[in-house]
This record gives structure tokens, C-alpha cells and sequence, in this order.
């Protein structure tokens, strides 16, 4: 019988263990990454495929379920500034680790540039979000 | 709301009030015998459309059928 593909029991099984083994992987694909690069110092063409898969990836994950109607984040925009605050610091401690960055000024860039960056991207999922809200969500 | 919650349920009584096996019963909602034994079991909380779908087929009201665990039996 076709039960089985349309059983919603199953088909809710499936998505949740699929949406489990594509975080699974997706993490999984991080930390290789970092291990390519921190511990085997790897150069970016040696993993670059990898990278590119990942970076998709997630960025599919991302924008997918903000077009579909799930808010980027709970708190007001202004509190969710911290985001890209704490990811230009860490950019900025990762480069200075690695000793890419020698003057203030270098650090001073990349700060600014990993902040704007961020900044552009939180937007970007924020009118992404408004936009479907507007669409879809009728006021009284 | 958010909490987790198991929806309570009579199918099991009217089912056999209704002469239907389980299989039976699977059949005619569209899903498989192993989840109407986990809806009558309270293992698994049914979606609205098929709540509708058992309240329709076994003739009951869906709030003869269905509530909140801890309300009512």
C-alpha cells in the first residue's frame, strides 16, 4: 500500500532525523574546516571545495528558513547588534593569532570590515523576514 | 502554550464501538496501523487534519474524541 508516504507520522520522522543528520553534518564540516586550517595549516586552495560546500550550505539554511517565515532572531534589532560585534572580535582575534594583522590600523580594518559585513548580513535576513511577514501575515 | 503536552484520546473505544481494527481504521484515514496504535497509546500527538479525519470517520465530535491530557478522560 502507498500509506507509508503519506503517513504524517513518518513523513514528520523523517524531516525531524533529516534536519538532525543535516546539522550534524553541517558542524561537522565547521570543525574540519578549522582543523584544516588551524592545525594543519592548510593553505585556502587545498579546502576551498569545502569551504564553498559549507559556506552554501549554510547560507541555504539561513535564507531558506527566513523566506519561509521564521524570524533570523527574537530580540529587537538593536539588542541583535551584538552579533556582529562578537563576530568582528573574534575575526579580529583570530587574525591577530595568526599574526596577519601588525599595526593597529590593520586591526582597526578588519574589525570594521568583519562588522559592516555582519551588519549588512543581519539586515539582509531582517527585510528578507519583513517582507514575508508583510505578504503573508494580515493585520486586524 | 509551548510547553509539551500529549493530546488524550477515546479512539480506541470508538473504534471497536465501530467494529474497525486498527488496520482498518488505518486504512480509511491514510496512515499506517503502527500510528493509530501510537495515537491510542498517547504516544503521538495527531495533526488537526487527522484528528478531523478519526472524528469524521468514527462519527464522534472532536471534542468527544480529543483533549488536553490532565483536563478529562
Amino acid at each position: 500500500m502507498v500509506k507509508r508516504e503519506i503517513d504524517e507520522r513518518i513523513t514528520e520522522t523523517k524531516r525531524t532525523v533529516a534536519s538532525q543528520t543535516c546539522g550534524i553534518l553541517l558542524w561537522g564540516i565547521l570543525v574540519l574546516l578549522l582543523y584544516r586550517q588551524f592545525y594543519l595549516k592548510q593553505s585556502f586552495t587545498q579546502y576551498a571545495d569545502l569551504f564553498i560546500l559549507w559556506l552554501f550550505a549554510s547560507a541555504y539554511l539561513s535564507l531558506g528558513t527566513t523566506l519561509m517565515g521564521v524570524r533570523p532572531f527574537d530580540r529587537p534589532f538593536g539588542k541583535a547588534i551584538i552579533v556582529p560585534v562578537i563576530i568582528s572580535v573574534t575575526i579580529l582575534i583570530v587574525n591577530i593569532y595568526q599574526s596577519t594583522i601588525s599595526t593597529f590600523l590593520e586591526g582597526f580594518q578588519v574589525l570594521v570590515v568583519a562588522f559592516v559585513s555582519a551588519l549588512v548580513c543581519l539586515s539582509l535576513f531582517k527585510l528578507l523576514y519583513t517582507r514575508w511577514e508583510k505578504k503573508n501575515i494580515k493585520e486586524d | 502554550m509551548g510547553e509539551d503536552f500529549l493530546i488524550g484520546n477515546n479512539i480506541r473505544l470508538a473504534r471497536v464501538e465501530k467494529g474497525y481494527t486498527q488496520q482498518e481504521l488505518a486504512d480509511l484515514v491514510s496512515v499506517t496501523r503502527q500510528t493509530i496504535g501510537l495515537i491510542e497509546a498517547q504516544k503521538y500527538n495527531p495533526s488537526i487534519f487527522l484528528c478531523l479525519k478519526l472524528s469524521h470517520t468514527l462519527d464522534k465530535r472532536l471534542d468527544d474524541l480529543f483533549w488536553k491530557e490532565g483536563n478529562n478522560g
